[in-house]
C-alpha cells in the first residue's frame, strides 16, 4: 500500500455534493514521487502552493490534483503500465471518496522528463485502446530530454563500462578478443548476461547509492 | 536511469529482467534494433 497525496480545491466544500471538479494526475520523473511535489520550496511554490495561487488568481479552475508514488526498483516510474493497468483510477475513488468529474475530459495528467514522455509516445501509438479513451481527457508533458537516443548515446559506453565491474566471468590480464566476446549469446540483442543482475543486487543492498550508480540505474 | 528508461521504453517479457538495453553490454556498441524503440 502507498501513500497518495492528494490536494482539494478551496471551492471543495462549495455547491455540496453534487459539484464535480477535473482531477490532474502529477507524474514526476526520475528518481521523483509524487509525494516529493508536497515539499517545502525554496524561492517559489511548490505545486499545491501553486495550484491555491493560479486558482485563487483565477489563471486556471479549480481541480482536484493527485500525486501518486509510483517509484520503482530501478529508480525511476514505469507509467505505462501504470496507465495501461488502470491503476490510479479506482485507487483514487475508493480511497479519497473524492467528488472527482466522472467525464473522461475531466481526467487530466501532467508530468515531466523522459519517462512522462514515454506515456505521449505510447497513447500516439494506442489512441484507440479503451483504457485511453476511457481514462484521459488531456495530457502535457515537461519533458525537456524528448530525445534518450540522442541525448543518452554518449552514455551507453560509460555506463557498459561501469557494469563491467560485475562481469561474470571477471576479464582476465592479457589479450582479449573484443569482437568475440561481444558476440556472446543474447549481448547483440541487449539482453542481461547476469550483470546488471549482479548490478541491481549491489545497489539494493546499499544504504546511499551514488550518482555514478544512480545514473547507471 | 539508462536501465530504468531502458525498461520504459523497451520492455520485453522474454527478457531475463523483462527488458533490454540499448547498448551490447561488452563492448558499448549501440544496437540498432532496439535504438528504434527509443526515439
Amino acid at each position: 500500500m502507498r501513500k497518495l497525496g492528494v490536494w482539494l480545491p478551496p471551492q471543495y466544500d462549495e455547491g455540496g455534493d453534487k459539484r464535480r471538479f477535473p482531477v490532474l494526475y502529477d507524474l514526476v520523473g526520475f528518481t521523483g514521487s509524487g509525494l516529493a511535489h508536497l515539499n517545502w520550496k525554496p524561492f517559489g511554490d511548490n505545486v499545491p502552493e501553486r495550484l491555491a495561487r493560479l486558482t485563487r488568481e483565477e489563471k486556471m479552475g479549480p481541480v482536484i490534483a493527485v500525486f501518486p508514488d509510483c517509484f520503482t526498483a530501478l529508480g525511476g516510474n514505469q507509467y505505462v503500465k501504470f496507465i495501461r493497468n488502470r491503476k490510479l483510477r479506482p485507487t483514487t475513488s475508493r480511497a479519497r471518496s473524492c467528488r472527482s468529474s466522472t467525464a473522461n475530459s475531466a481526467r487530466l495528467r501532467a508530468g515531466t522528463s523522459r519517462l512522462f514522455r514515454q506515456i505521449i509516445r505510447w497513447l500516439r501509438r494506442h489512441p484507440a485502446r479503451h483504457e485511453v479513451r476511457q481514462d484521459l481527457g488531456a495530457v502535457a508533458s515537461h519533458s525537456g530530454d524528448a530525445a534518450f537516443d540522442f541525448v543518452y548515446w554518449a552514455d551507453w559506453r560509460t555506463r557498459s563500462m561501469s557494469l563491467r565491474v560485475f562481469r561474470a566471468p571477471k576479464r582476465k590480464p592479457g589479450a582479449y578478443d573484443a569482437r568475440a566476446e561481444a558476440g556472446r549469446k543474447g549481448l547483440a540483442e541487449g539482453l542481461d548476461d547476469g550483470r546488471i543482475k549482479r548490478f541491481l543486487a549491489h545497489v539494493w543492498k546499499k544504504e546511499k547509492v551514488s550518482m555514478k550508480e544512480t545514473m547507471c540505474s | 536511469m539508462n536501465l530504468c528508461m531502458a525498461a520504459t521504453y523497451d520492455p520485453d517479457p522474454r527478457a531475463p529482467l523483462g527488458f533490454r538495453v540499448p547498448f551490447n553490454l561488452e563492448s558499448g556498441e549501440v544496437i540498432e534494433k532496439t535504438l528504434a524503440a527509443l526515439a
